[in-house]
C-alpha cells in the first residue's frame, strides 16, 4: 500500500514535471519563432536592425538549447542551431537571400522539435 | 563514453528502486501486470542508455507511466474482487477429490502430461491419491494429497508440542546483533556471561544462536565443532 502510494506520487510528480516542460516549451519555441519571422519580415527594409534582431535570436537560442537538452531529440536541436548560426553568418557576409533562407530553416527546424514534444493524436497513434 | 557510463549507473538505480519497491516476490510468482511491468521496464531504460542523443527522461517518462499504471493496478488489485480477478484471474482447480476437471483442464490448456509432472513433484505417484490440485494465479500448481495419505502430523497423533519459532542469530562473524538481542529482551552483558562459559567472547565467535528451547549453540572461530549450552528457561522466550 505504502509502496504503491510512493509510486503513485513519484509518477504523477513526474507527470506533473513533463506537463510544465512541454508547455514551456510550446511558449518558448513559438516566441522563438515569432522572433525568426520578424527578423525574416525585416530583412526587406532594414538588414541592420534585422542582424541585430538575428543577433538576440542566436543568443536566446543557445541558452534555450541548453535546457532544452533535457527534454528533446539532440540532433533536433542540433537542426535548429545550425540554422541560425547560418543566417547570423549569411547577415554578417550582407547576403539577405540566405539569410532569409536560413531563419525559414530556422522556424522549420523550431517547429520540428515543437511538434515532437505536443501529445497530438498524430504523435500518439 | 563517460555520459554513457552516468546515464546507465542512473538507470539501473532506478530500476533497482523500483524492483525494491514492487517487493519481494519472484519473476514466477509475479501477476500478469507486474510481469509485463517487469519486463518492458528492462527495455525502455536500455533505449537511453545507449544513444546519448536521446534525453534521459525520454526513458524516464515510460517507466513513470509504467509505474502509475502498476501502483493503480495494485492498488485496485487489493482493493477490489473484481478487479483482481479481471487483472490477474482465479485459481482453478484441476484435481478434486482423485478426478480430474476435465473442462478446466482444456480451458487453462493443461495437458496431462503436465498434471502428472506435477502431481510426482509433489511426491504423489498415484492421480487418485491427490485430493486437490490447484493451478496458482501465477501459473504454480499446488498438489495436496488426501487426507489418508498426507504425512502425520503432531495433532493427528494427539502429540503435545512446546512453542517452536526461527532462533535468533546473536553473533555473525564476531559482529553482535542488537536487533535480536533486543528482540529477546537480552542484554550484551548476559550474553557475554553466557559466551564465558564456552570459554569465548562475542569478537570469538564465528557463530551464536539462541533457540526456542532456550539452547545457546556457538561456534568459535576457527574452530570445526559447535558447543551446545542451555541459557535461557523456555518460560523466559518471547520471540
Amino acid at each position: 500500500m505504502r509502496a504503491d502510494a510512493v509510486l503513485i506520487a513519484l509518477s504523477l510528480l513526474l507527470l506533473v514535471m513533463a506537463i510544465v516542460c512541454v508547455c514551456n516549451l510550446r511558449a518558448t519555441a513559438l516566441d522563438l519563432m515569432e522572433q525568426a519571422r520578424a527578423a525574416q519580415d525585416l530583412l526587406a527594409f532594414d538588414p541592420d536592425r534585422a542582424g541585430q534582431e538575428v543577433d538576440a535570436l542566436y543568443r536566446r537560442w543557445m541558452s534555450v538549447e541548453r535546457r532544452w537538452q533535457f527534454v528533446s531529440i539532440h540532433d533536433d536541436l542540433m537542426e535548429v542551431t545550425l540554422a541560425v548560426s547560418e543566417a547570423r553568418d549569411a547577415l554578417d557576409c550582407g547576403d539577405t537571400d540566405a539569410a532569409y533562407m536560413a531563419l525559414t530553416r530556422t522556424v522549420i527546424a523550431l517547429d520540428a522539435v515543437l511538434h515532437k514534444e505536443l501529445p497530438t493524436p498524430g504523435n500518439i497513434f | 563514453m563517460l555520459t554513457m557510463f552516468i546515464r546507465a549507473l542512473v538507470l539501473y538505480i532506478l530500476v533497482i528502486l523500483l524492483m525494491r519497491l514492487m517487493g519481494k516476490r519472484q519473476i514466477g510468482q509475479l501477476q500478469p501486470y507486474e510481469l509485463v511491468f517487469t519486463v518492458i521496464i528492462a527495455d525502455l531504460a536500455a533505449t537511453p542508455m545507449g544513444d546519448v542523443g536521446v534525453p534521459l527522461l525520454y526513458g524516464v517518462m515510460p517507466i513513470a507511466a509504467l509505474m502509475l499504471c502498476y501502483a493503480l493496478f495494485s492498488l485496485l488489485t487489493l482493493k477490489s474482487e473484481r478487479a483482481r480477478v479481471l487483472l490477474t484471474g482465479r485459481p482453478s482447480i484441476l484435481v478434486s477429490n482423485g478426478v480430474i476437471n476435465q473442462q478446466e483442464m482444456s480451458r487453462q490448456g493443461f495437458s496431462l502430461t503436465e498434471l502428472m509432472e506435477q502431481v510426482r513433484e509433489h511426491g504423489i505417484e498415484n492421480l487418485h491419491e491427490v485430493g486437490c490440485a490447484v493451478l496458482e494465479i501465477s501459473g504454480q500448481v499446488n498438489v495436496f494429497p488426501v487426507s489418508q495419505k498426507r504425512p502425520a502430523t503432531p495433532e493427528d497423533l494427539r502429540i503435545k508440542t512446546s512453542y517452536e519459532n526461527l532462533p535468533l542469530h546473536l553473533v555473525l562473524d564476531g559482529k553482535l546483533q542488537k536487533e535480536s538481542l533486543k528482540n529477546a529482551h537480552l542484554t550484551t552483558a548476559w550474553l557475554e556471561q553466557q559466551l564465558s562459559r564456552f570459554p569465548c567472547s562475542i569478537a570469538e565467535a564465528y557463530y551464536c544462536a539462541l533457540d526456542t528451547d532456550g539452547v545457546l549453540c556457538v561456534q568459535k572461530k576457527q574452530e570445526s565443532r559447535v558447543r551446545f549450552a542451555h541459557a535461557l528457561d523456555p518460560k523466559e522466550v518471547c520471540w
